[in-house]
């Protein structure tokens, strides 16, 4: 067996039978020993697009994503999609090939350095210089993207090191379990709940990454607090409670925003006040005292100090988390508010105004789809419609770039969650600015003929650039004009996808329909008025009770 | 401005140093002063680094208490930074 063979079986180890990548010289071994392993390889266009496949099959599923690619130019490639995968925190594990170790560090063909270049954007990075340290980092690259808060590493196998004669040996590698909560912590968590008058609940990504959805939903049940969501959060609070006021931040709806500027206790659960959430930092909700629940201490008073924090396992601290007080005064108040100023439809049927609303289109396909569907999103204003105007029934069922908001996830990482549940119906939310980010992709659709689904809305413009130029720059509309796009027709047509133009509400409901009912992949590229904007607004460095509303 | 000085204790690993200078830059402090020694019997590193930021320095502590390679991080005493520094 040499190093490469060796590489294959760790994984297989690791119950990986599907990874992503792209080939080239210096990991031409490892593919050569893909040629004969039940490891499943799956070609794709752009080493960018096996990162994002590789995230979106782990977002998708729970499972490790794996990409592969090969030196120089293919780590570079690489290294925007893990980006986003530490930033989101989703486990990915990329094996890269380097140069041979005697042409290491000479500037040699298509050598780059790895590690330099990944330290900052990845959870670690390794590089093996020893054949007999080959396995044992594997192992500890799996431990170290699954555990705690889950990231990117890299793995760079020179190439003599996958050549290399090598055995392998069990390995003993430590598995960090999470830490519990100490019970003190939450003695004061439920002090401070005890006292709250309008607590809410500000519920991150965390919480599914914790696993804890199904604790947190009873808790909420048992006690009635509102709650709120952020973008990564979208799918782990029951969306048919009431009392879940949707998102919160920027593009939040008006009820979470004014809830948690006026609650007297936030209670935030995964989540980690990013600028896009609590707008102005000083001035978010004022007068909230804060208990904080994480696993990542770095998170904790990171922005906002907390008065008490609960560092651990949700899946056990959660459950201790409990009040007899009765919130339902309070829990009526937001309940009213968010019925008073929700989001209003227009049904597509009967909208006379001749403009497609995205709104009520996303509405509609949410209410239209199985409820398994998994949504991507790329990254601009149809992200945000997607946010505020469907529902996830799972954190697993949205995948989003939030933390870095990288046009160009949505293709890649719907093939990637197509493949990971491949019985349920994937959907890519795009915009024509987004979609050509990363549109070779849709050669690895061919090529595997998935039957992802692309709802490509197209206002021919760099949507949401183009909203902020209108609003904070004086309507100068600098470079964020698409009208010469390419016929989205004829692109999907070259790669065998069936697609269909819509420009007419009344074409909306048939469209869908067909769009979901189709067994193949589908094109549904869908012509929307350029002037249509994301409401409500904070705008940037602004409170966020003082949200524009169009 | 405050001055403070970290004992770390780290693995012995190539990027060690590397990364840890690289997290102490990210989030804002400036390097004063640092050394290092790799202790022999146990293959560990010993830094001391002195650092100055106005940012809390419980800031950088988590952030390097995250690194796989970083065993410990002691912060051993505060002091406000000379004006010229
Ligand atoms: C890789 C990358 N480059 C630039 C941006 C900045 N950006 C954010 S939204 C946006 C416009 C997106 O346009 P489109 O995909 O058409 O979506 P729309 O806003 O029109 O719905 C841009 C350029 C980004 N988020 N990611």
């Amino acid at each position: 067996m040499n190093g490469a063979n060796l590489t294959l079986e760790v994984l297989k180890r690791y119950g990986v039978d599907t990874v992503f990548g792209y080939p080239g010289g210096a990991i031409m071994p490892l593919y050569d020993a893909l040629y004969d392993s039940e490891v499943k390889h799956y070609l794709c266009r752009h080493e960018q697009g096996a990162a994002f496949s590789a995230l979106g099959y782990a977002k998708a599923s729970g499972k490790v994503g794996v990409c592969f690619a090969t030196s120089g130019p293919g780590v570079t490639n690489l290294i925007t999609g893990l980006a986003d995968a530490t930033a989101d925190s989703v486990p990915v594990v990329a094996i890269t090939g380097q140069v041979a170790s005697p042409l290491m560090g000479t500037d040699a063909f298509q050598e780059i350095d790895v590690v330099g270049l990944s330290l900052a954007v990845t959870k670690h990075s390794f590089q093996v210089t020893e054949i007999e340290e080959l396995e044992s980092t594997l192992h500890k690259a799996f431990e170290i993207a699954t555990s705690g808060r889950p990231g990117a590493v890299i793995v760079d196998i020179p190439k003599d090191l996958q050549l290399a004669e090598a055995s392998s040996k069990p390995v003993l590698v430590e598995t960090q379990e999470l830490p519990v909560a100490q019970t003190d912590s939450i003695e004061k968590a439920n002090q401070l709940l005890r006292h709250a008058s309008k607590p809410v609940l500000y519920v991150g990504g965390g919480v599914s990454l914790g696993n804890a959805v199904e604790e947190l939903r009873f808790f909420v049940q048992s006690t009635g607090l509102p709650s709120v969501s952020t973008l990564k959060g979208l799918g782990a609070l029951d969306p048919q409670d009431h009392g879940y006021l949707g998102m919160i931040g920027m593009h939040g709806t008006k009820a979470s925003n004014l809830a948690v500027q006026e609650c007297d206790l936030l209670i935030a659960v995964g989540a980690r006040f990013d600028d896009r959430v609590t707008g102005k930092l000083d001035e978010f909700a004022p007068r909230a005292k804060v208990i904080h629940f994480d696993v990542d201490p770095a998170e904790v008073s990171k922005l906002r100090p907390a008065d008490v924090t609960v560092l651990g396992d949700f899946k056990k601290s959660l459950p201790k988390l409990t009040t007899e007080v009765d919130f339902s005064v309070w829990r009526k108040k937001c309940i009213e508010l968010s019925e008073e100023t929700g989001f209003k439809y227009l049904a597509n049927a009967n909208n006379p105004t001749g403009n497609i609303d995205p709104t009520s289109m996303l509405n509609e396909l949410s209410q239209l789809m199985e409820q398994t569907s998994v949504i991507t999103t790329d990254v601009g204003q149809h992200q945000m419609w997607v946010a505020q105007h469907m529902k996830f029934a799972e954190p697993r069922n949205l995948l989003t770039s939030g933390a870095l908001g990288t046009m160009g996830f949505g293709l890649p990482a719907a093939i990637g969650a197509q493949m990971s549940r491949p019985d349920d119906c994937v959907i890519a939310v795009s915009g024509d600015g987004s979609f050509m980010m990363n549109v070779q992709e849709l050669g690895t659709i061919k090529r595997f003929n998935l039957p992802v689904k692309i709802l490509l809305i197209d206002n021919t413009k760099l949507g949401m650039v183009r909203q902020w130029q209108r609003l904070f720059f004086d309507k100068r509309f600098s470079e964020t004009d698409l009208s010469d796009n390419p016929d989205f027709l004829q692109l999907a047509q070259a790669f065998d996808i069936q697609a269909e133009t819509i420009s007419q509400p009344g074409e909306v409901t048939g469209a869908l329909q067909r769009m979901v009912k189709s067994e193949n992949a589908y094109l549904l590229h869908v012509r929307i008025n350029e002037d249509q904007n994301v409401w409500p607004l904070v705008p940037p460095n602004t409170a966020n009770q003082a949200m524009l509303e169009g | 401005m405050k001055q403070h000085l970290l004992k770390i204790k780290a693995n012995n690993e190539p990027a060690t140093m590397e990364q840890l200078l690289r997290v102490v830059r990210f989030r804002g402090f400036k390097v004063d002063k640092i050394s290092m020694n790799i202790l022999p019997q146990e293959q560990v590193m010993d830094i001391q680094v002195s650092v100055k930021s106005k940012r809390p320095i419980h800031l950088l502590e988590n952030q390097l208490k995250k690194l796989v390679d970083v065993n410990q991080v002691f912060i051993e005493h505060a002091t406000v930074a000379q004006a010229h520094m």
